[in-house]
């Protein structure tokens, strides 16, 4: 398996790329609010356009933006079928057991099928061209404000940034008790249902056993230095935002606010 | 169980959340695990019975999309449901533990995760409708499907958590519950 | 029959950006009894091959022939490689998970289609041969035990399969002084009693001490494979490798170097005592 697992991050060196991590994840969460919000068809052509721009901007290929589309397309149908058979036994052009189909269930099942996708391009742009651990510097930072209702931001990302630092030492420890389980004969499938449960316990109490210790040790290790909550931790800084990042926002809040006019 | 301080909570927490990243991973060499034995929700649900909810909803929420961010799975499409799904058994999880008292560890376990199991599957069966279909029969197709659907994920999870919950115990990485019994 | 690896190259992540070659063209033969200690800096390859031999990953290239037969071969029945062969890794205690010692030891012999009896005998010689009381620990969780016997009851769970290869990957590592000792003890008597044993150290003196040939890689190929007593002898191109040197052979380098006659294959304690005691004779004097 993997040391370190990057999900999909592509390293390269567009203006997407060079975007701060801060626009990107709130420009993505401001874009999928308005692809949420779109209405008319004229909305969905000014969406199509700015994704088509964006992706075109950030160098990545159409198969990266459109990555797990394919995978997801039996799923995609079964939205799609399911809007189309289920939506509503009005003006449906017959009806068979529990069967409606419908043109109004057709139009909506394209139009789930429609956002999801563009929901899926926009993400795919933002994950493609941002490293993991800065994504979650950045969500650190955006979700900082949460303090002032009571929501323990600081705490919050200090798990985080721990959960992070121990991903590749588990990913290490989880294919070596793999393998050892293995070298004495495990069989991890099962066909039995009741059987199951029981196939995988070789490699899945282990993991747990090991990864509680690693936690025992570290909350023995922090307590024994006093450490009581977050407070105190040096968050990581961010360089202030320059004239691209305020244009890049300036553009997703325009394309939101237009869909809102126009609906 | 007996109180934990909070800083041991919370590392048990991010723990959990690495584990929702890793275990998946792990499962991939078994055919059809995925979907099968859920592995993400194995660490989320453990979270809530062993920290209380307001742990177990962090890792419920934040788990998933750790999970997509690291290693592109689940898919962007599915995330949403899937975090709300989630962050209900971890939430409903500790909260349930949190309420009941028999005396018996296991017992505990087994309600609170039933519940917790049940309830989240039901939020997700709707959520699922509410965003991928409207209608009211489409809905409630979509509802009972995914619960139906998810069946022997249960009885697996029923099998695994509470041994691993004692597993912990045993081990003294964890508080027992009651002084010296089941 | 030996152990064969011809021409095996294997490649982690090959094609990404993560990359990593970690053996190229290596072909060695282990014979049937022997005792081998294989060595070389962090990352040379040493755990990939051990692996390759225990028939966890299979080779990219080249192959892995064990009595005769292709490990990696379609037809080759998994189960009994596992049988064969053992492995202990590094901090092998976190393989453990069965409710009892004894339920964690049969483990492995689950899926073996021996009778329950035989079972039951190998799972206590294997708890006896660790060193433990069979039963006073048979019922107890594996989990309350202390540092140490977890790891005997870990090991106890490989040799329970009874192999006749036994593979150890930084056996010794975290262990005290005697449980060092008496771990090094039960591999000499496991290959006393006919067990191949292929042992990865860091710790030069526990192979000089301890293993019959000594394999040395560097960067995924071999660098030196010879017999015990020869493999210490250019101890300069060993230590500009950066690979360790039992402190006898260190001891008899240095004698030597100062006009001392000492045969240059001295590696271990024993053999270097009768010189020292002469020395020490003729300083007396
Ligand atoms: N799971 C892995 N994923 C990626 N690379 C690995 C993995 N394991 C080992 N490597 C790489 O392969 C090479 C050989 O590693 P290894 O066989 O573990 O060496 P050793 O046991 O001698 O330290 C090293 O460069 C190491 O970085
Ligand atoms: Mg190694």
């Amino acid at each position: 398996m993997n040391r370190l697992p990057t999900g999909m991050y592509l390293p390269g060196d567009s203006p997407i790329h060079r975007l701060d991590p801060r626009v990107k994840l709130l420009g993505l969460f401001i874009s999928v609010t308005a692809i949420i919000l779109v209405r008319p068809l004229i909305g969905y052509g000014v969406i199509l356009a700015f994704l088509a721009f964006t992706v075109a901007l950030s160098g990545l290929s159409i198969k990266i933006a459109l990555n797990s589309v394919q995978r997801l397309s039996w799923f995609f149908l079964v939205i799609f079928m399911m809007n189309t058979f289920f939506y509503s036994p009005e003006n449906a052009w017959f009806s068979w057991w529990i069967f409606t189909p419908s043109s109004a269930g057709l139009m909506q099942g394209v139009d789930v099928v429609l956002r999801v996708v563009f929901a899926l391009v926009a993400s795919n742009v933002i994950t493609s061209s941002t490293a993991p651990m800065e994504i979650t510097n950045a969500l650190e930072a955006l979700i900082s404000p949460f303090k002032l209702v009571g929501i323990p931001a600081e705490q919050i990302a200090m798990i985080l940034s721990i959960a992070i630092q121990f991903i590749p030492t588990f990913s290490e420890e989880t294919e070596m008790i793999r393998k050892a389980q293995t070298a004495r004969g495990a069989r991890f499938d099962s066909k039995k249902l009741t059987e199951k449960a029981a196939a995988v316990l070789p490699l899945v109490v282990p993991i747990f056993l090991s990864a509680f210790k690693r936690a025992d040790e570290l909350s023995i290790a922090m307590e024994a230095r006093g450490y009581r909550s977050a407070s105190g931790r040096t968050r990581k800084k961010f360089a202030p935002l320059k004239v691209d990042d305020y244009f890049a926002l300036l553009i997703v809040i325009a394309i939101c606010i237009l869909q809102i006019l126009i609906r | 169980m007996k109180e934990m301080s909070v800083v041991k909570k919370s590392i048990i927490t991010a723990v959990c959340l690495a584990l929702c990243v890793v275990l998946p991973q792990a499962f991939h060499a078994i055919p059809n695990a995925g979907s099968v034995y859920l592995p993400m929700h194995i660490p989320v649900l453990l979270c809530g019975l062993i920290c209380g909810w307001p742990f177990g909803l962090l890792c419920g929420l934040a788990g998933p999309a750790l999970s997509t961010l690291f290693t592109g799975m689940p898919p962007v499409a599915v995330l949403p449901v899937m975090i709300i799904e989630l962050a209900v058994y971890g939430l409903v999880s500790g909260l349930i533990m949190s309420l009941i008292r028999t005396r018996k560890t296991y017992v505990d376990l087994y309600i609170s995760l039933i519940i917790a199991m049940v309830t989240g599957r039901i939020v997700a069966g709707l959520a699922r409708a509410f965003i991928f279909a409207r209608g009211a029969t489409t809905m409630a197709t979509w509802a009972a499907s995914y619960f139906v659907t998810s069946l022997p994920g249960i009885i697996i999870q029923l099998v695994l958590i509470p041994t691993i919950v004692f597993a912990l115990m045993n081990a003294r990485l964890i508080p027992r519950r009651y002084p010296k019994s089941a | 029959m030996p152990i064969e690896i011809k021409h095996a190259s294997y490649t982690y992540f090959p094609g990404t950006i993560f990359e990593s070659l970690a053996l190229q063209d290596f072909s060695l033969q282990i014979d049937d009894g022997d005792y081998v200690g294989i060595m070389g800096k962090t990352g040379c390859g040493k755990s990939t091959l051990i692996q390759l031999i225990a028939g966890l990953m299979p080779p990219l290239e080249g192959q892995i022939i064990i009595d005769g037969k292709d490990i990696n071969a379609r037809d080759y029945p998994r189960e009994e490689l596992r049988r064969k062969v053992g492995i202990v890794f590094q901090y092998p205690e976190v393989q453990l998970f069965e409710t009892s010692v004894e339920k964690d030891v049969a483990f492995g012999l689950r899926h073996s289609g021996l009778s329950k009896t035989t079972i039951a005998e190998n799972v206590r010689w294997a708890i006896e041969t660790v060193g433990l009381d069979f039963e006073a620990i048979r019922a107890e969780s594996p989990f309350s035990l202390s540092g140490g016997e977890k790891r005997r009851v870990a090991i106890a769970g490989v040799l329970a399969a009874k192999p006749k290869i036994l593979i150890l990957d930084e056996p010794i590592v975290g262990l005290d002084p005697r449980g060092r000792a008496a771990f090094l003890e039960l591999t000499t008597h496991l290959n006393a009693a006919g067990v191949t044993i292929i042992m990865v150290s860091h710790n030069a003196d526990a192979i000089a001490e301890n293993a019959q040939r000594v394999i040395v890689l560097e960067d995924g190929r071999l660098l030196i494979n010879a017999p015990a007593k020869h493999a210490f002898r250019d101890v300069a191109l060993l230590q500009e490798k950066g690979i360790g040197i039992s402190p006898a052979r260190e001891m008899a380098h240095l004698l030597s170097a100062c006009g001392h006659p000492i045969p240059q294959d001295t590696i271990r304690y024993q053999e270097l005592l009768p010189f020292l005691i002469n020395i020490g004779k003729g300083a007396s004097r």
